[in-house]
């Protein structure tokens, strides 16, 4: 049993007043000062020069023509932080979005969880001039760490610092590329060949800050047939933008499971980019929800690059009040006989605008490729918006791919059913909504669910 | 029973249609595959041809052989300057192959139209024979435009239409005999500077067709025009206006095939159809382009409350076309559908689709579009479905099926989806796929050889479609397909 007994650190490190894009290089080259590993360093400075060489995305690039820019200054940012994050040990608490429902029929409190029924917690606070960074893992076969620490073995770290060095290579707009020369601390998960890991892995991200750039990175490398759950969640506000990144290599038959509860405050400006490597015969399930956020822009890329692999990717979001959340999904089908499945739902109020461009990718040579997109959204409010873009480009002829998308409102028929059956028009309306988003956040895990339903009642309370 | 896609004659009666062509020899058949597609150029012998390029001199010498009013000219020329200030669109077809200095933007083929077929010069003639005009027009058609290049130098009409009182003419006339007209409706669907394209048309457009249907009056057999291209490095720009009156209906019915030649040409039309309150208009094109075509068209429709707009459209052949038929449904109660059909061949780009925009309430829309990709072909579907702010029961319906022939090809799908309105319900769906082997071994099962089963599938697959098109649009169609699937053409 691989013991990392339960540690913490806190580190505070005087406030870097550098800003945006431009002191991207002293920042690097003072963490190298702070005696960050060469290599590391290296590649930041690799994409700092992706960052420098581009430009803002601009509006007639098809992936940013709906979410503009023009409103924010990122160049005006503050770095939160310069050091690096070292592991110490302390008892983590259970993280209160998690919730296991005594009785989920009839819902009735959370029952007490231990910290035995997680395979690790890991809890990251961004923000102000520190990181807090807390780890409690105590699972066989599972690591986590941070890069360039010793937590993680070095040839799983390995692994993990070729994902970034690809990443970096791949890394096609200035937020991604920022982020991956920026990023306040990389996490790294690792799972070991033939290694399940049982129980869920937590991830409580605590943001804070005003006027603060939040550079979050996870690297995720599970080895040949392993599995893990990772369950994360994103809460906190003050004014910051989180430009967060995450990548993953799934390998042959290996699992990934792999829920994003994404809650903070509707100040905040979130951009994130994902790309996760599903290999042969390989499993990934990548569920999402978008909750908060002022302003949000997410693309989760996925490549099925090796024979039999499979993917599902869902999504859940909930616009409202004058919230911008647009969601980008890729699936790369690059091998044959690979499957994939995409699922968003969305719902919107208000004055909130939502959009959804997907994207089914089929590569010469990945034959007998079975792949389906679908978009559903709800649309409760005149004001409110949704866009729904779901597009194929299929390049070989032996494939099975569709996509579908429908956009409504509430139905007349299924209230007034609801309402012969005794319900008030509100409590119909939040039972339909509620079902609508149900389907995928059904499938997420138990521990989630509570909360992402707490949060969709509470905007369904006036409709 | 594959020869008789070999044939030219493109229009047979429509009862003996099926048979006559059967009938042909191997060596008949031959000699009519070479001729085939339309593939034969006559030697240029334009009246008039302006310089290659295009400048406010070339404008002005278009605008003055046209004997146009200075409105019309002005027009032109404010056209010109946004033609010029627009930048080429950095989504769709690769269209860097364009060289717009190098295209001659007017000719004018014969000094004036005439109105019976005996007077046309020789090769016009010899060329509309192979495709088959005259018998069209004995074919009660209710009228023929015929283009020959850039002016329209056959006009007829029926009697019984013209007593009506339906305008049936090429824009240039109308400039000059109904200017009112003309002034209250041209450029108001698609606006002079709406995209590169257009505004290039609206400087240098030449021939197309005006029609005007009056309140109440129902043409009931389809209103036709030929659009060809003749000469090489021809750019040709028509211009196509129909307004429906109240309560009217109109099928205006366009096919356009071009020959064979070796540098690119540019073809940009803006089409504009006006419907207004309680009418219906149906617009079928089926466009046969050679392989060097660049076919870059602006079509949009503004249907008033109550009326319906329905455009039939199908693209075969050319290098790349870019084709969205639009419909603005403006008024209450309109209805708006787009049927249409791709098929890319190698070095072949179908960038096609439908623009709908949902402007007022109880609108509703069908998209329905089908594609083949073949021997490396791309095929496009990119449509929009808007609907406004605060509409209520808004209903859009939109399916998209693709069918892959082999690996070399590529079928992308992008249809984007505006929603701003709560009382709606939009319903999209696509898919691709390639011809199923269950299907395959059925047919063959049946006693069919594998091409022959193939072509069925296609033929089965576009079946929807074609049923929208008069029947000899629909048999040319059939034809003009067979010939992509044998690789005859391409």
């Amino acid at each position: 049993m691989q013991s990392q007994d339960s540690a913490v650190k806190v580190e505070k490190i005087a406030s870097f007043t550098h800003q945006g894009i431009a002191a991207l290089d002293q920042l690097i080259a003072k963490r190298l000062g702070n005696g960050e590993d060469k290599l590391i360093n290296a590649l930041r400075s690799k994409a700092a020069l992706r960052a420098q060489q581009r430009a803002w995305p601009a509006a007639d690039e098809e992936e940013w023509r709906r979410s503009r820019l023009s409103a924010f200054d990122f160049d005006s940012l503050l770095y939160g932080y310069d050091g690096v994050a070292n592991l110490q040990s302390s008892d983590a608490l259970i993280p209160d979005f998690l919730c296991k429902p005594v009785d989920p029929l009839d819902f009735d409190g959370c029952a007490e969880l231990q910290s035995d029924d997680f395979s690790g917690m890991v809890k990251v606070k961004l923000g102000h001039s520190s990181v807090e960074y807390s780890l409690d893992v105590k699972s066989k076969g599972l690591y986590v760490g941070l890069l360039g620490d010793k937590s993680v073995p070095s040839a799983l770290a390995a692994k993990a610092l070729n994902i970034l060095e690809d990443m970096i290579a791949r890394s096609d707009n200035r937020f991604q590329s920022w982020n991956l020369a920026a990023y306040d601390l990389a996490l790294l998960v690792c799972v070991e060949k033939n290694q399940t890991i049982e129980k869920p892995l937590v991830i409580d991200w605590q943001l804070s800050g005003e006027d603060k750039v939040l550079h979050g990175l996870v690297i995720v490398v599970l080895e040949e047939s392993s599995s893990l759950t990772v369950l994360e969640h994103q809460s906190g506000s003050g004014g910051f933008l989180l430009n967060d990144g995450r990548y993953a290599n799934v390998a042959a038959n290996a699992q990934l499971n792999w829920n994003l509860v994404r809650n903070v405050g509707d100040e905040e400006v979130v951009v994130s980019h994902g790309h996760i490597v599903v290999e042969r015969d390989a499993r990934l399930k990548f569920a999402q929800s978008e909750l908060g956020g002022g302003w949000v822009k997410t693309r989760l890329a996925t490549d099925l690059a090796g024979e039999g692999a499979d993917v599902h990717l869902e999504g859940l979001y909930f616009g409202h009040g004058s919230q911008h959340v647009d969601l980008r999904t890729v699936q790369n089908h690059l091998a044959p006989r690979a499957s994939s499945r995409a699922l968003y739902k969305g719902v919107v109020r208000d004055e909130a605008r939502t959009i959804y461009q997907g994207l089914i990718f089929v590569a010469p040579g990945a034959n007998k490729t079975d792949a389906y997109l679908n978009n559903r959204n709800l649309v409760l409010n005149d004001g409110a918006r949704a866009d729904s873009i779901p597009t194929l480009e299929i390049r070989t002829d032996d494939v099975k791919c569709s996509h579908g998308s429908t956009t409504s409102k509430l139905l007349d028929e299924h209230l007034f059913y609801l309402q012969n059956r005794g319900f008030s028009v509100k409590d119909a309306k939040a039972m339909l909504i509620e079902a609508f988003l149900g389907q995928v956040s059904g499938s997420m895990s138990e521990l989630v669910q509570t909360k992402i339903q707490a949060v969709v009642l509470g905007r369904v309370e006036d409709v | 029973m594959k020869k008789q896609w070999f044939s030219t004659n493109r229009i047979q009666n429509a009862a003996d249609s099926g048979t006559v062509a059967s009938t042909l020899g191997a060596e008949e058949a031959l000699k009519q595959q070479e001729d085939y597609k339309f593939g034969f150029a006559f030697p240029d012998a334009s009246v008039f041809k302006t310089g290659k390029g295009i400048n406010e001199s070339v404008v002005k010498s278009i605008s003055s052989h046209k004997n146009e009013p200075d409105w019309m000219l002005a027009y032109r020329l404010k056209s010109l300057e946004a033609f010029r200030e627009k930048s080429m669109p950095n989504w769709g077809g690769d269209l860097s192959g364009i060289d717009f200095e190098n295209i001659y933007y007017y000719a004018k083929p014969t000094q004036d139209a005439k109105t019976k077929w005996e007077e046309l010069p020789a090769d016009i003639l010899e060329t509309y024979r192979r495709l088959g005009l005259p018998e069209a027009e004995q074919k009660f058609l209710a009228g023929v435009g015929a283009q020959y290049d850039s002016e329209m130098v056959y006009h007829s009409i029926r009697k019984d239409l013209e007593d009506k009182g339906v305008i049936f003419t090429s824009p240039e006339e109308a400039v000059l005999k109904y200017p009112d007209l003309v002034k209250q409706y041209f450029g108001t669907v698609i606006p002079f500077n709406d995209n590169k394209f257009a505004a290039l048309n609206s400087a240098a457009w030449s021939g197309g067709s005006f029609v005007y249907v009056p309140k109440g009056v129902k043409v009931d057999i389809p209103i036709q025009a030929y659009f060809r291209i003749n000469s090489e490095n021809f750019g040709q720009f028509e211009r196509t206006l129909i307004i429906a009156d109240e309560d009217s209906f109109v099928h205006y019915v366009e096919g356009c095939t071009a020959p064979i030649y070796s540098s690119d040409s540019l073809h940009s039309a803006v089409v504009e159809i006006i419907a207004l309150k309680g009418s219906r208009v149906r617009y079928s094109t089926i466009q046969n382009w050679s392989n060097d075509v660049y076919n870059l068209v602006t079509k949009r429709a503004v249907a008033y409350e109550g009326a319906t707009v329905e455009w039939v459209d199908g693209n075969l052949g050319s290098k790349r076309t870019m084709k969205y038929p639009a419909i603005y449904l403006k008024g209450k109660g309109s209805h708006g559908e787009v049927l249409s059909i791709a098929f890319a061949s190698g070095g072949q780009e179908q960038d096609t689709g439908a623009k709908i925009v949902h402007l007022a309430d109880d609108t509703s829309s069908v998209v329905t579009a089908k594609s083949i990709s073949r021997s490396g072909g791309i095929s496009s579907y990119r449509g929009l479905v808007k609907v406004n702010p605060g509409l209520k029961n808004v209903r859009a319906h939109v399916v998209c099926d693709a069918l892959i022939l082999d690996p070399q090809s590529t079928s992308n799908t992008y249809p984007y989806m505006e929603i701003h309105a709560t009382d709606v319900s939009i319903e999209h769906e696509a898919r691709v796929s390639r011809i199923s082997e269950e299907q395959l071994f059925y047919l063959q099962t049946r006693g069919l050889d594998e091409t022959e089963a193939s072509m069925m599938i296609v033929n089965g697959f576009l079946d929807p479609l074609v049923k929208q098109l008069p029947m000899e649009y629909a048999m040319e169609l059939n034809r003009l397909i067979e010939l992509e699937m044998e690789g005859s053409v391409g």
